[in-house]
């Protein structure tokens, strides 16, 4: 194993998508905090500094597609996944191999653009407010999150032997679960309340009226696990600072990462490959 | 004899399409094994299977006698390097930078030797230019040169000079030979190209319908293939009797037929095989090519 994880990194150092999006990271977060202060210098504002800590994560999930699916993808369309296994290196070893260096790769462009958001924002915007607990507790989900997201697309890039194929796939699992996220998020945000005109009288008043399309009970209950459970919506609750249930959003990722990683060495191993 | 590659009854199948249908195979150390087959054969898939790129579905085989059920194939497979149909380089790097990979993936303690396998392969001159704008003769050199990394014994190679040049695969024909006279690789080459096999193996497998119809050795071949005169006779005995005074060399093929090797008076046999009350019905000259053996044995095998 130490010898494919050796390669791997060798192979990465000479990446260019690699280092195109650790500059994409770090850019984005800079622009970011550029773009706010110029807000709040405008507007008179203030802007928590903890509120854009996390901003990086939205994205996460489509770097990291385009990452692992092209890297991955590559053993295939080169076909340099023969030479590892018919030197004897177990199937098993190259999908933990590939699976640990998509988490590195992740992890990596996580805390660069987490540093480059401190390092840009403290000085623009001052210390951050929560309680530091909180705030680790917040980054450990969002480490998670992109370690499930490279269990994810390892598994999509080892079992589609197509480069292409794998990068369709990939992209449309990324955007598919930020789609769903949305669409849960706006559902979930939806006032209990709400004002509407009526007729009393000739007159226009308002009223206070339920909103039918608030969610109560077993419906909320399933929106806001999902929104839990799949990283995009843990992404979208963090970076927001929004967070219910930030204990069961790390054992949610840890699930998917053990569940991922086991169907896909199970399915690799039966793989006939080419 | 001590074999290098084994394979007992070995099957694989894809669906209701059987690929490879009760192999029976035997690679000696030290030969150019010289895999022969049409297209859908089963020669890739064979190689593929020892590989390890894909499991068989029945029967085994046995790698420097080690089962390929056995965790233990682990150390044979370390001293194997193959070419599985096109050469799996990363085109995005350089002769050199792949090489580095592959001494990487093998553990290998150094990278001292890539400069002489550069040599050996021909691709010393590549300097910084990448995989992806080698020529494919070039690509094929690299893919064999990554082969090699790790000094293997064994070495698999599917249809090497598929796509190249007359000049590519003069290249490619003198490395393998090169390999197996100096460094006293093992050698296993599929192709269907008959005329280029000739030219390199000491022993030859045939295949076809996924299953091996004949292994012989090179020299076999050509005892097999002589020039010789057949002959059809009223009565080989009495053509055996005659041929024996004369200490000539002969292969009785049936009651009536015969092959008859070296200089032969056409004249004289007849007169003295008349004398002995013996009719001459036909003779005609025959010298068999590898190419019209392997018809022959494949056409064969239709008619069974």
């Amino acid at each position: 194993m130490s010898k494919l994880l050796h390669s791997n990194f060798e192979r990465l150092k000479r990446y260019p998508i690699f280092w195109i999006e650790m500059i994409l990271a770090i850019g984005y977060s800079i622009f970011v905090c550029m773009i706010l202060y110029q807000d709040m210098i405008r507007y008179e504002e203030s802007v928590a500094m903890e509120s854009i800590l996390f901003n990086f994560l939205v994205l996460i999930g489509i770097v990291m597609a385009v990452f692992c699916s092209l890297f991955i993808g590559t053993e295939y369309s080169d076909g340099t996944i023969r030479n590892k296994l018919i030197i004897g290196h177990s199937r098993n070893n190259i999908f933990i191999s590939n699976f640990m260096l998509c988490m590195a790769v992740g992890l990596l462009i996580y805390f660069i653009a987490v540093v480059t958001t401190c390092a840009v924002g403290i000085p623009l915007f001052g210390w951050i407010q929560i309680k530091w607990s909180f705030c680790l507790l917040l980054f450990v989900d969002g480490a998670l999150l992109c370690i499930a997201y490279a269990a994810i697309y390892n598994v999509i890039a080892m079992l589609t032997t197509n480069k292409a194929h794998t990068a369709i796939i990939s992209t449309l699992v990324a955007f598919g679960l930020l789609f769903v996220t949305i669409w849960l998020y706006q559902s979930l945000q939806q006032p209990e309340m709400m004002q509407q005109a009526v007729m009393k009288g000739g007159e226009i008043e308002l009223e206070t009226v339920r909103n039918p399309d608030y969610l109560t009970g077993l419906k909320r209950e399933i929106y806001q696990f999902i929104l839990d459970f799949i990283p995009s919506g843990q992404a979208t609750q963090i970076s927001s600072l929004e967070v219910l249930h930030p204990y069961w959003m790390g054992i949610y990722s840890i699930i998917i990462i053990f569940v991922f990683n086991l169907i896909g060495m199970i399915c690799f191993q039966k793989k006939d490959l080419k | 004899m001590e074999y290098v590659l084994k394979t007992n009854a070995l099957s694989k199948q894809y669906g209701h399409f059987k690929a490879l249908n009760g192999l029976f195979m035997n690679v000696p150390k030290g030969a150019i094994y010289g895999f022969v087959g049409k297209n859908g054969a089963g020669k890739t898939t064979l190689i593929r299977l020892i590989c390890g790129l894909q499991a068989p579905t029945g029967g085994e085989y046995f790698l420097y006698g080690k089962r390929h059920t056995q965790k233990d194939i682990v150390k044979s497979r370390r001293r194997m390097g193959a070419v599985v149909e096109t050469p799996s380089v990363y085109m995005d790097m350089t002769a050199r930078e792949n090489l580095r990979q592959q001494c990487m993936i093998l553990g290998c303690p150094s990278f001292n030797g890539i400069d002489e396998l550069l040599e050996l392969v021909g691709l010393s001159h590549t300097g910084k230019k990448k995989a992806k704008h080698f020529s494919l003769g070039m690509r094929q050199r690299l893919g064999i040169a990554i082969a090699l990394v790790g000094n293997p014994d064994f070495l698999v190679l599917d249809e090497p000079v598929n796509g190249l040049d007359p000049q590519g695969i003069i290249e490619i024909r003198e490395l393998i030979l090169k390999l197996n006279r100096e460094y006293q690789i093992t050698v296993l080459v599929s192709s269907h190209i008959l005329d280029e096999l000739s030219k390199l193996a000491t022993h030859y497998g045939f295949i076809d319908q996924g299953h091996i119809v004949r292994e012989i050795s090179a020299k076999e071949l050509e005892q097999a293939c002589r020039k010789c005169v057949q002959i059809e006779v009223s009565s080989t005995k009495i053509l055996a009797y005659v041929l024996d005074e004369w200490g000539m060399e002969y292969t009785i093929l049936s009651d009536t037929k015969a092959e008859l090797f070296g200089k032969i008076n056409v004249t004289e046999l007849t007169i003295r095989l008349a004398k002995e009350h013996c009719e001459v019905k036909s003779m005609q000259e025959k010298e068999e090519s590898l190419e019209s053996y392997y018809i022959r044995l494949i056409g064969g095998r239709k008619d069974e």
